[in-house]
């Protein structure tokens, strides 16, 4: 299939399940809660090295958000819950309770799988915590140098769609990367998924394993151009360099939609771009397989 | 199609109305639930002869009518559907409720919700002393659930309330959260005296109080600063979505935080608006 000239390449993307959680961080001022925001996502790009995916979803108006302030609505994505939880803990404890005005609440319905996230914060407040119950769910509200930081209790899970991607094939690598950027704009501007990668793109994408021991990923040669001649190669001949793109989402659905609104922001061929692709293990990774040609025709 | 009971008796004898709530009419007719038997005084009389008994309560919708400040207890103990009484009612209105909705469109005398234990409590008019308090020799007073009074109500609102909330558009009487357990209490109008006095936890905000807070609150409290409690939007937009509108600066507002009752732990609190400063008068010579 050809894209405005780009080659789609005819191959899917495996993704996998993960579980999510949905935090809306408030603070007086957009400037705070996305500094929040920020501070959370930080070292969380995928869980082959650290303990979540995490990354902004949207901004919030105040209208949108639980207690009227402008605020940040953030995915965090991990392995299990128990492993969600405890990033998530980690996370609010360190990155948001530190942060001036903010407060933390839970943006996915509660249900049997849910985590406890305010309620054990609330020992920081080493014995002056209050909690507050309304229709159903609990608010901490923990004792600050500027105030008080509210945490809600309990934060609803999901099983969401990690592992999603997109690459990017071309001849030159600032054209290829503008297209790319363009294409993480769009992306990012579909509800219920993250691009947890710095600005949303990858440059070292992995495969499984390593030739040393221990090591659970490392180089996909098979995209590194500059091992053409020494390993079997996925690159065209012209081919100079590839960025991928990885999405996590609430939903199959989602993840689907921003890949093929990221396939067609992306696929430029007057910047370079000459065949789009997508990272998979043969199928035997993730349930999950978002086939490139059937998201375009959706 | 809901049952509706229409008073016409003349009788000034107390009435116990415990029964006059929507799950004892579930599933019965009109004529059936006519021979439902009320204490009159010292003697029992048919619920047919106190009232005109009208339609079925099969979608748990029970509907009261006239003036019942007589019949005490009126949905006391409801748990489940609504319960609608258009007239004032007597002492204990839905008392120890622990669900559905009761409605009153006119004013009820006290212990209003008293050790309710969940549901939402409307009350258009007034109510009297005790409302959602702990009865004379109870641990706690309301355990759970939503009191709204679009009126004044009177002393010892929340007497050891344990959890909850209420909301009083109007004034209220002294001892407001008195021995206070937890929970939250929203007053809009003038409070009367010691507020809070023994209170453990819980919240008190009082958004009308009309006097210089030092003088109206115990001394057993202590002033912490004032400060912008983000979270009071949560309880804003969540009366708001039952129809009962603070005033829209309540969550942006500073709010100045008193810590009390120290007689006993200090971990409840009340929050109110900053006293405006005194006009002093300078002598222009």
């Amino acid at each position: 299939m050809l894209l405005d000239g780009v080659l789609i390449v005819d191959t899917f993307a495996e993704a996998f399940p993960m579980t999510a959680a949905r935090a809306i961080v408030t603070a007086d001022t957009t400037r705070w809660a996305e500094i929040a925001g920020r501070t959370v996502s930080g070292y969380a790009t995928s869980v082959i090295g650290c303990d979540a995916e995490v990354a902004v979803e949207r901004r919030l108006s105040p209208r949108e958000t639980p207690d009227g302030r402008p605020g940040v609505s953030l995915l965090i994505f991990a392995f299990s819950r128990e492993a969600l939880e405890k990033a998530l803990v980690n996370r609010v404890g360190q990155c948001v309770m530190t942060c001036p005005t903010t407060a933390c609440y839970n943006g996915l319905p509660v249900g049997e799988k849910s985590i406890v996230v305010g309620g054990r914060l609330r020992y920081f407040g080493d014995g002056w915590q209050i909690s507050k119950r309304l229709a159903g769910r609990r608010y901490w509200r923990i004792p600050v140098m500027d105030g008080e930081f509210v945490c809600e209790e309990v934060f609803g899970t999901t099983k969401g769609v990690a592992g999603g991607n997109v690459i990017f094939l071309g001849t030159d690598p600032a054209g290829v990367l503008a297209a790319a950027e363009e294409a993480v704009a769009v992306m990012r501007s579909v509800e219920g998924v993250i691009l947890p990668f710095p600005g949303g793109i990858a440059r070292s994408g992995s495969k499984v394993g390593s030739k040393y021991k221990g090591l659970r990923a490392s180089s996909n040669e098979a995209y590194s151009p500059g091992l053409r001649g020494l390993v079997s190669t996925d690159l065209p001949a012209d081919v100079r360099c590839a960025y991928e793109i990885v999405v996590d989402g609430l939903t199959l659905e989602a993840v689907e939609r921003a890949t093929a609104a990221g396939v067609r922001a992306g696929a430029q061929a007057s910047r370079g771009v000459v065949a789009v692709t997508s990272g998979n293990y043969g199928g035997k990774l993730g349930p999950h397989h978002i086939r490139l040609h059937d998201v375009l025709k959706q | 199609m809901a049952m509706t009971l229409r008073w016409r008796s003349t009788t000034e004898l107390p009435v116990d109305g415990s029964p006059l709530k929507p799950e004892t009419f579930r599933g019965r007719t009109s004529t059936d639930a006519a021979r439902t038997p009320l204490r009159v005084g010292n003697a029992t009389a048919e619920l047919g002869d106190l009232f005109d008994v009208e339609g079925e309560a099969d979608d748990e919708r029970l509907v009261l009518e006239g003036d019942l400040r007589c019949v005490s207890a009126i949905g006391r103990g409801m748990s489940t559907g609504t319960l609608r009484v258009h007239g004032d009612a007597g002492f204990r209105f839905a008392a120890e409720m622990s669900g559905g909705t009761a409605e009153l469109d006119g004013s009820c005398r006290d212990w209003a919700g008293a050790e309710m234990r969940g549901g939402l409590l409307r009350i258009r008019g007034d109510a009297g002393d005790g409302l959602g308090a702990a009865y004379p020799g109870s641990l706690f007073g309301m355990r759970e659930g939503l009191i709204l009074v679009e009126g004044a109500a009177g002393n010892d609102v929340g007497l050891q309330m344990r959890r909850g909330l209420i909301a009083v558009r109007g004034s209220v009487g002294a001892c407001l959260g008195r021995g206070m357990v937890a929970g939250t209490i929203f007053a809009c109008g003038p409070v009367g005296a010691t507020p809070g006095v023994g209170m453990k936890r819980g919240t008190l905000i009082l958004l009308g109080l009309a006097v210089d807070p030092s003088e109206a609150f115990p001394a057993t409290f202590a002033h912490a600063g004032g400060f912008a409690f983000a979270y009071l939007t949560l309880y804003q937009a969540h009366l708001a979505e039952r129809g009962f509108d603070l005033p829209s600066a309540v969550s942006s507002a500073v709010l100045d935080r008193y810590n009390g009752d120290l007689a006993n732990g200090g971990r409840g609190e009340i929050l109110a608006p900053a006293p405006r400063p005194a006009l002093k008068v300078v002598s222009p010579s």
